[in-house]
């Protein structure tokens, strides 16, 4: 049985098809159209699902989308009434989103692909229960608590639910504006990120600052009770109206302006992202005790965009607040696809009991073969060595003489980490690493870390990490033995708070990928998960001794991680990597054409 | 008198006899905000044709909660605009967005 789940309209975009249980292939619409987050309906990916199985969308026997017009119409109304004489401008500002498009999801399908599966009829499932279901039938587990955090879904912005075997079953809910991401959100915005794309970067920002503004948050921006759950006080907000995210109060509150984007970023924001991040993990952490008490059981799964902060994540495994944790890799609204393709099969058409134990694969997107990347160095005339079966050594090598790699081998990931077929490489131990990939790659502010790839057998002898993290959403402490000495205060004071000053100070043996604060997003690297990556890693030790690397995402700052060969080609030029792997071809950067950014058909990228 | 959107609100807001609360505030002497599930969402079929059928689901989604001035104003300005798309046939895959309004706010 063949379904496809469908996300979108909000916030990226994506498609996912499923065959008898198993999620066969899935992608998000953005590394297709080359536009950050894009929101537009998913075409492209869906095009790509239907391809891998080489069907047209009236042969599927289910299609499912993950979210309820009907419903989020129905939100859209209370909260014009809620604006009252605002409304008027509001409602006519969301029509286009509303009405020319989430109304119209089944007519854009049909004007698109012709018939909605075999049925021509379009499943609309629960946003929240999407999110629910990309978690819990993607995990290992049998039976588990289900906790969903977003932004907000139809009307849910927190959900608690149980799995069991092919049912969930949702328990416990609260709903908009009542939001804990929408706070998140309120900060990354008054902190001068983007919101919806800058929550990670306030993320980053929290460990250079003080949770000094932890108290005024917890009484007059939100009452959080025991249980987790929790109110906002809405005067301090503006996102009801539709206009900006905070009121007055917010910045009167602290006594500060908004940040404008781009601009020095100064202790006072650091603060703030430090406080909030400090109330978003005690909330997370009251949230998963409820759901894994509430569900009587110690296997907890988390999915909705709230679930890729990562440092929250960690706090939750680290004080044992749940047994077991698996977290969905596309937590975000990309993985709704995945989750309302998993209900289509499971809840529409009785699908069968899933296995269990069997790690989640999230190597789900296109893949290129030799032929079609050797046709296309060739056309365009790029210098490439083809490897053999040195190819883990020659790579290796590579890295450890210091060179910035792009590797782009396999099938793409599916959710915002590059797991290692989509990564740029580099030596974790090179005390320069971190300010060159930042600057020179990544062309982006230079106070964020870089997460290592680490092969899990040695994994402890770098981390205090408890458990395995294979899609890198866990963060955790950077052994003690290495760690040098750094204080963060002193750093602050004696460098006038210029965090590009204090990111280069050396904090431990492998300084690229230790933040201030000794944390690390960690990937856990397999055989089993990523054979190629793994063999890569190995060959690393071999030659260096060293079983970790850096790993960031392959694109440069605005742009979605590279889908194509022509997108790696483009982004390795723009950059000033040294090395570009394109499944067996071996390309260095002294051997290319010069590169015309326009004339070569680039693009430049929105600062996201 | 030919009366603008806000206007039209701004009355309605004067008129309503009623304080409707949409939204609640935080409130210190309850335990716990969380809502209880009592029927487990269920997955539907979606096929909105033309007006009437938007219509209808407009009004049977807020048949349950009471109306009041305001409400009807806003569903009004909303089936209005409604009206305007349906006139012309006008489906987009990608949304056109409002330079005067931020981004996010497309995102939710």
């Amino acid at each position: 049985m063949i379904v496809l789940g469908i996300s979108g309209l909000y916030h990226d975009s994506a498609a996912a098809l499923l065959e008898d249980g198993e999620i066969f292939a899935a992608a998000q619409e953005e590394r297709f159209t080359r536009v950050k987050n894009d929101a537009s309906f998913p075409c492209n990916a869906v095009r790509y699902c239907l391809n891998e199985k080489k069907m047209r969308l009236g042969d599927v026997d289910a299609v499912v989308y993950y979210d309820n017009p009907a419903l989020t119409l129905e939100r859209f109304i209370k909260n014009a009434v809620y604006c009252r004489e605002d409304a008027g401008d509001l409602l006519k500002f969301q029509c286009d989103s509303v009405f020319q498009q989430r109304l119209m999801v089944h007519k854009i399908l049909r004007n698109e692909f012709g018939r909605i599966g075999k049925e021509d009829k379009l499943i609309v499932s629960g946003h929240h229960k999407s999110h629910a279901a990309s978690a819990f039938y993607a995990s290992p587990y049998d039976e588990a608590a289900i906790l969903t955090v977003d932004g907000v879904g139809e009307w849910n912005t927190t959900t608690i639910g149980y799995g069991s075997g092919k049912t969930i079953e949702i328990k416990k809910y609260l709903d908009y504006p009542h939001s804990l991401g929408m706070l998140y959100s309120a900060f990354t915005y008054f902190c001068g990120f983007k919101v919806n794309s800058g929550e990670y970067k306030l993320m980053g920002l929290a460990p250079y600052g003080k949770p000094i503004y932890y108290d005024a948050i917890m009484k007059y921006l939100i009452d959080v009770k025991k249980d987790g759950s929790f109110r906002l006080n809405l005067d301090y907000f503006d996102f009801q109206y539709g206009r900006t995210m905070v009121s007055d109060k917010f910045g009167a509150l602290f006594a500060m302006e908004r940040r404008l984007p781009e601009s020095e970023i100064t202790r006072g924001y650091m603060d703030l992202a430090a406080s909030i991040q400090k109330v978003t993990e005690e909330i997370m952490e009251r949230l998963a005790s409820t759901a894994c008490k509430l569900c009587g059981t110690g296997n907890l799964v988390l999915a909705g965009g709230t679930a890729l902060n990562c440092v929250a994540n960690g706090r939750i495994l680290e004080k044992g607040i749940a047994d077991n944790l698996w977290i969905q890799p596309a937590a975000g609204d990309a993985g709704g696809a995945i989750g309302a393709a998993y209900i289509g099969y499971y809840e529409y058409l009785g699908g069968k009991c899933r296995p269990v134990g069997k790690q989640y694969n999230t190597y789900l997107g296109p893949t290129y073969q030799d032929g079609e990347i050797g046709a296309f160095l060739k056309r365009n005339g790029y210098p490439a060595t083809r490897m053999k079966t040195d190819r883990a050594e020659r790579i290796a090598q590579m890295l450890a003489e210091g060179k910035v790699v792009g590797l782009f081998q396999g099938r793409m990931e599916m959710g915002p980490r590059a797991l290692g077929n989509r990564s740029i490489l580099a030596s974790a131990t090179d005390e320069a690493m971190q300010s060159k990939l930042n600057l020179k790659i990544k062309h982006r502010e230079s106070f964020r870390p870089f997460a290592p790839s680490v092969l899990l057998e040695d994994a402890k002898k770098y981390f205090e990490l408890k458990t395995e993290s294979p899609y890198m959403l866990l963060c955790a402490p950077v052994n003690k033995e290495l760690r040098t000495d750094f204080d963060i205060e002193g750093a602050l004071r004696q460098n006038n708070e210029d965090m590009n000053k204090i990111v280069n100070i050396k904090r431990s043996s492998i300084p690229a990928v230790t933040h201030v604060d000794f944390s690390a997003r960690v990937q856990t690297v397999t055989r089993e998960m990523n054979e190629k990556y793994y063999d890569i890693l190995k060959a690393y030790k071999r030659l260096c001794g060293e079983s970790l690397v850096c790993n960031t995402s392959f694109n440069v700052r605005g742009e979605p991680i590279v889908c194509t060969p022509e997108d790696a080609y483009a982004c390795f030029m723009k950059t000033d990597m040294d090395v570009l792997v394109l499944e067996n071809y071996l390309l260095l950067k002294e051997d290319q054409p010069v590169w015309d950014n326009v004339k070569d058909g680039g693009r430049v990228y929105e600062l996201d | 008198m030919n009366l603008t959107d806000q206007e039209r609100l701004h009355k309605c807001v004067v008129n309503d006899k009623l304080e409707d609360v949409v939204f609640s505030q935080p409130d210190k002497n309850c335990e716990s905000y969380f809502e209880s599930v009592d029927v487990q969402p269920v997955l539907s079929v979606y096929n909105l044709e033309n007006i009437n059928d938007i219509r209808n689901m407009m009004n049977g989604i807020l048949a349950g909660d009471g109306f009041n001035e305001t409400r009807s104003e806003c569903m009004r300005i909303t089936l209005e605009n409604i009206i305007l798309y349906e006139q012309n046939s006008k489906i987009e895959t990608k949304g056109s967005k409002r330079i005067d309004v931020p981004e996010f706010i497309y995102n939710f």
